[in-house]
């Protein structure tokens, strides 16, 4: 992989102040911006943006951000309107890399499908929050792009042993980790 | 062996979960084991340190709950002497917080998750899960053994950085994007 390939990450900043994986992953995009060459899409008003602008590893390296303003009070909504504005994304990129929520895969499915570009995605967990046919219904669709992904990162081996054996997804699995910085944004 | 007297004669520990506020994260074990503690040790004192909603019916009168800290503010509460890491949550993704816990060598105590224990391996100290009576013990012998288990968290250091750090993310990153390259070609 060249350092020069342009890579291009995408994430919802959470609408319901829980920044959990959100901010995980702005932090991740933060700390690979160091040396490659990383922009992001993220809506506005992001309440983990916030927070992580006020930290001395976001002054350290500024991020370039492509904004959507996401106006819907219904989350619903707001999830359909996050991938139909950010699929209209036009500046060039190589790669493209997701968050592991649903919103934001089906906007990079989309956009590497129209821009013929590989598309990656970031794996946290595999839980099921609540046992209502819903969450299992929203879970399944989750998987089925899930599994169109060419490469899948994961945050921890356990999730990745018992995905990749169930999904037969074995040769497109990697552990990666999460990124740790010193409270202070310094390098280790 | 003074350094084991110092502590021995200081008495008070400062124990610290860092995530949002609610119940999957364990806040209601946490809050128990608050108790318990405090009323065996009553100058012991718990801190929470995240945002969210305190559950109603939680008597968290042994708890601090901070709210948000920023980064120098949690790093000097998690750099006092005779400082403990506890988590407390049912499910975790890769947890942040006890990364940067063993990154400033302060020992760890947590469920047995087994996504944690892929992550950190023997380097952290676990508790079988959900059991809160042995979580109380484990703490207290954590407490009483605090130079040994101080000494661990060194070992711990050492395993985040090895594998955690900025650098070692990007490496492994970048070689897992390498199999694009090689589909490209064949």
């Amino acid at each position: 992989m060249q350092k020069n390939k342009r890579i291009l990450c995408i994430t919802t900043d959470p609408f319901d102040k829980i920044q959990g994986y959100s901010l995980e992953f702005q932090r991740m995009v933060l700390i690979l911006n160091k040396e490659l060459n990383v922009s992001l899409i993220l809506n506005k008003r992001g309440y983990s943006y916030k927070s992580l602008r006020k930290t001395s590893l976001y002054k350290s390296e500024e991020l370039l951000c492509h904004f959507i303003r996401v106006d819907s009070s219904n989350y619903f909504i707001k999830g359909i309107e996050f991938v139909f504005k950010s699929i209209h994304y036009k500046k060039p990129f190589d790669v493209i890399l997701s968050n592991g929520e649903l919103p934001e895969m089906i906007a990079s499915t989309i956009l590497s499908t129209l821009k013929k570009k590989p598309r990656v995605v970031v794996v946290y967990d595999d839980y099921i929050r609540t046992g209502g046919i819903s969450t299992k219904f929203i879970n399944a669709i989750w998987i089925l792009i899930l599994a169109r992904f060419d490469v899948l990162l994961f945050v921890n081996r356990h999730t990745m042993s018992k995905m990749a054996k169930s999904l037969s997804l074995q040769d497109r699995c990697y552990f990666i980790g999460l990124p740790i910085c010193d409270n202070h944004g310094k390098k280790l | 062996m003074v350094y084991q007297y110092v502590i021995i004669m200081a008495k008070s520990f400062n124990y610290i979960s860092l995530s949002s506020v609610s119940i999957p994260k364990g806040v209601f074990d946490y809050v128990e084991l608050a108790n318990k503690i405090v009323y065996k040790y009553p100058s012991d004192k718990f801190y929470w340190i995240g945002t969210g909603d305190i559950p109603k019916g939680l008597d968290g009168r042994n708890v601090c709950f901070t709210g948000f800290l920023n980064e120098k503010e949690k790093k000097r509460m998690l750099t006092k002497s005779n400082t403990i890491f506890l988590n407390c949550s049912h499910f975790e993704g890769f947890s942040v917080p006890i990364a940067e816990a063993c990154l400033l060598k302060v020992p760890v105590l947590c469920y047995k998750l087994p996504e944690l224990y892929a992550t950190y391996g023997p380097h952290i100290n676990y508790v079988n899960c959900y059991n809160s009576n042995e979580f109380f013990k484990c703490l207290e012998l954590l407490r009483k053994n605090f130079v040994i288990y101080k000494e661990k968290a060194v070992l711990a250091r050492r395993f985040v950085i090895e594998n955690y750090s900025a650098h070692k993310f990007t490496s492994k990153f970048m070689n897992s994007l390498e199999v694009l390259n090689e589909r490209r070609i064949k």
